[in-house]
């Protein structure tokens, strides 16, 4: 997932049907659109359905784009309209008729609002993405998935105090690099 | 608002986290929380510790690697299936191929095209279960061999063929008293099966559905009560009528044969075959002669002249359709394949289709039949299937 690639070549390749340059793309944006689509439905497997049914669509419809937003415009929006079509074929009846009072505007500010919740959790997940690779995941798993050392040490086949040892790092890389960030993410995760 | 300034106000408050945030992006920030409360109520959850730890465990639950491999797996999909249909209406040569497979089921064809999709969906067979009023369950299936033969469970005589259950006729059971739990019969999605009751009606019974019938019956009438579809021959027995009870209506008979299907969300029917019987709704008692049915919709009930023989062909070997709605037919492939089928256009949901199906088919042999008739392509998912004009 590095940002190496040229944004203008990328969408260049992107028009030309590159499978690479789809594959990138893909990569960028699967996870922040399935978090985006999730704070509408409220499932992840559909949040799932539903992006991978607007990746469908870019893969075959060959549409063409002029920017690496226009890209996100048309993912997004995508992803907006199949995820309230979902609420609407669920029937679920409350949140309907809320959204029917509410009225379009409403709808409108909804969207934007899961949309800053989704790119603040992209720009906190990058941060953690900057982390060295072997203390990363060690990290994730500590951190976020909140297994124990003896699990992790097991699940990755290390010993546990190759386990403290990656953690241990991971902190120090943390406050050194992402210094002010550091407090937050410790008040986040210990 | 555009991306542009979402991804400004997402920026203001990630630097917020980072400790970093300056007065010109406060008053910013500031100046677009006062507009709304529900803008507040965002900045705050996402300036909170807790909040944002259950978030990041959500994000990172969706990983794009996993994705991608669901996406090419469903990509190779489509193309097998494309390929299926457009074989069903290409060529004269291979039409006349398709057309000897309705007429011929040619195993050697068969072989070849389970190559071509990896998701072949199997038909139906015989399956049931029994539950007797004691709480005994029996599992009933061509497959299992050692439910087959001559028993006894609980008190009653039984004879299993391992495709019909046969109830004995319970002559010394006079001590039993009120009797008021019920046997109950049931036939899952993809299944099918035959039951013989206690006073020898025959009883078929199709995918999806389920018979509750007393162990011997004793009352003024035979009532038996019906969810899904079945076929009867009653037999005849003017002093005790045969009932048979659904959702919305009651169907009463003395001798005689007839179909009736009660699927919940669908509109029920009774057809007669032969003989007579009278159906019984909520303000209405409509008695039928042979190749007449009732047809209960949202609106109300209605009476039709039809092929009665067309109602019952899934009880032989075959789905026999005239002229009946796409949706319809799609509704029975369902639950005789127990797949989901999905058809948005409703377009085609309404086309009108008459055509003879084969029961015992993989599903891939029956799609290829529909997709030459209506013109439609099926896209084949693990999940389901989904039917798409073909222009």
């Amino acid at each position: 997932m590095n940002r190496i690639e040229n944004d203008e070549q990328l969408i260049t390749d992107l028009n030309t049907g590159d499978k690479r340059a789809f594959e990138a793309i893909f990569h960028r944006f699967y996870t922040p659109l399935c978090f985006f689509a999730n704070r509408f439905v409220e499932d992840e497997e559909a949040a799932r359905d539903i992006v991978q049914e607007i990746f469908m669509w870019l893969y075959e419809k060959k549409v063409t784009f002029d920017s690496l937003l226009g890209v996100k415009s048309y993912l997004y929006s995508g992803v907006h309209n199949k995820s309230i079509n979902h609420l609407e074929k669920k029937r679920s009846q409350s949140r309907i008729r809320e959204k029917i009072k509410a009225g379009l505007s409403e709808a409108m500010e909804e969207a934007d609002e899961y949309l800053i919740e989704t790119e603040v959790f992209e720009m906190i997940f990058s941060a953690i993405e900057e982390l060295p690779s072997a203390c990363r995941q060690i990290f994730k798993m500590s951190y976020i998935e909140g297994k124990g050392i003896r699990d992790i040490a097991s699940q990755l086949n290390i010993s546990e105090a190759t386990v403290k040892t990656q953690r241990q790092r991971a902190k120090k890389y943390l406050r050194e690099r992402l210094e002010n960030f550091y407090p937050m993410l410790l008040s986040l995760f210990f | 608002m555009n991306k542009e300034n979402h991804h400004t106000i997402a920026r203001i408050i990630f630097s917020i986290l980072w400790g970093k945030c300056d007065l010109h992006d406060r008053e910013i920030l500031e100046q677009w929380q006062s507009q709304k409360q529900s803008r507040r109520f965002l900045v705050s959850r996402l300036t909170q510790p807790r909040y944002l730890k259950s978030g990041l465990q959500v994000f990172t639950s969706f990983d794009s690697f996993e994705g991608l491999d669901t996406l090419k797996r469903e990509v190779k999909r489509r193309k097998r299936s494309r390929m299926i249909s457009r074989i069903a209406s290409g060529a004269a040569v291979i039409l006349l191929a398709v057309t000897a497979l309705l007429l011929y089921p040619n195993r050697g064809l068969q072989e070849e095209e389970n190559h071509l999709l990896t998701t072949s969906y199997n038909p139906g067979a015989s399956k049931a279960r029994l539950l007797l009023p004691d709480g005994t369950q029996l599992d009933l299936s061509s497959q299992t061999t050692a439910s087959q033969g001559d028993f006894r469970i609980s008190g009653y005589d039984f004879s299993n063929t391992g495709e019909e259950l046969s109830y004995y006729h319970p002559a010394d059971m006079e001590g039993e008293e009120n009797e008021i739990n019920h046997h109950i019969l049931q036939v899952p999605r993809g299944g099918e099966y035959r039951l013989v009751l206690p006073d020898g009606t025959r009883v078929w019974l199709n995918a999806d559905s389920e018979i509750r019938f007393p162990g011997h019956f004793r009352d003024r009438e035979r009532r038996v009560w019906l969810t899904g579809e079945a076929y009867f021959e009653v037999v005849k027995n003017t002093e005790q009528p045969f009932i048979v009870e659904t959702q919305n209506m009651k169907t009463q008979v003395t001798g005689t044969a007839f179909n009736v299907s009660a699927y919940p969300g669908e509109d029920s029917h009774t057809t007669l075959l032969s003989g007579g019987v009278v159906v019984r709704t909520d303000d209405q008692n409509i008695p039928l002669k042979p190749g007449m049915q009732v047809l209960l919709t949202a609106k109300g009930s209605e009476v039709h002249s039809v092929v009665a023989g067309d109602f019952i062909s899934w009880k032989d070997k075959r789905f026999a359709y005239r002229n009946r709605t796409f949706q319809d037919i799609t509704r029975e492939l369902e639950r005789w394949y127990d797949v989901k089928i999905a058809i948005p256009d409703q377009q085609v949901a309404q086309e009108r289709l008459t055509v003879n199906l084969p029961k015992y088919e993989k599903m891939d042999k029956v799609l290829e039949i529909l997709s030459d008739i209506a013109c439609v392509k099926f896209i084949v998912t693990n999940e389901k299937i989904t039917v798409l004009p073909d222009k």
